[in-house]
């Protein structure tokens, strides 16, 4: 087989492959439309980057002064739940709507040293985290 | 130039195979960073906005009993009209080994009022097993 012939094969080969690809593209179902409305997204608010900040630092201490709420803290207890150990806290998304909605997703271990990961959002009004979820 | 057509037809089968599996794993996993929204967790979502809790019974991992469900579906009913859901935002999520995590931000209209709620959901192989 010549040297040309080769690489026209390839050629060939490859446009198939594009082909493909593209076909994939036109024959695959459109996702589904989205029934409501999306709020544009906001930047992570400072105090809910504290709280992410104190969290993944394993800082009690620091995160008792920015929470004083007792049941704020049992309700970031609870998102956090099983982990014991934050290995990995990121923030993902916040929005701004009656009050800022601040996203984290948190990867860590539970007592039995399994890896888990968990969902929460802040909640802050006024400079202040006011709710967990 | 039968052998060309060949070559192209397999070239097309290996892209068009190719793309069907790439694409979940682009889409979904956290390789190229957070994963994007999964399809699964906002139908979830929309099926949670729209008050279906056949659509909602389908997406978890656990199906639950048949009263259980009418028990759902009579909720549901009693519930509709209540509330108008104004907004559904994504705001985003995470992947740790089968599970994924996704966050939505929801608003809500009840009486005038409106209120805003978070909603995160763990999936596990694509069903619904958490939602907080």
């Amino acid at each position: 087989m010549s040297s040309a012939r080769a690489n026209a094969t390839v050629g060939i080969f490859l446009a198939g492959i594009l082909l493909g690809g593209a076909a994939h593209l036109v024959f695959v179902p459109a996702a589904p439309q989205q029934p409501y409305k999306s709020l544009a997204r906001a930047e992570e608010p400072a105090a809910g980057a504290a709280v992410a900040r104190a969290i993944a630092h394993d800082d009690a201490k620091t995160l008792g002064r920015l929470i004083g709420d007792q049941d704020l803290l049992k309700a970031l207890h609870q998102a956090l739940d099983p982990i014991v150990q934050v290995e990995d806290l990121k923030f993902v998304g916040a929005v701004e709507g009656q009050r800022a909605m601040s996203a984290y997703v948190a990867r860590g271990r539970d007592t039995q040293g399994n890896k888990v990961i968990r969902g929460f959002v802040l909640q802050v009004e006024g400079g202040e985290v006011i709710g967990v979820n | 130039m039968r052998d060309a057509l060949a070559t192209l037809l397999v070239g097309a089968l290996l892209g068009y195979v190719v793309a069907t599996l790439g694409a979940p794993l682009l889409t979904e996993n956290s390789f190229f960073g957070s994963p994007t929204e999964s399809t699964e967790a906002h139908a979830y979502m929309v099926g949670l906005l729209q008050d279906d809790p056949d659509a909602l019974a389908a997406l978890r991992l656990q199906r639950g009993d048949v009263a259980s469900r009418a028990l759902a579906t009579q909720t549901s009913e009693g519930r509709r009209g209540a509330t108008k859901p104004l907004s559904l935002t994504y705001l985003g999520g995470g992947m740790q080994g089968r599970f994924q995590v996704h966050i939505y931000a929801v608003e809500f209209q009840t009486g005038g009022r409106t209120f805003m709620f978070s909603y995160a959901l763990t999936l596990l192989n694509r069903k619904v097993v958490l939602v907080e």
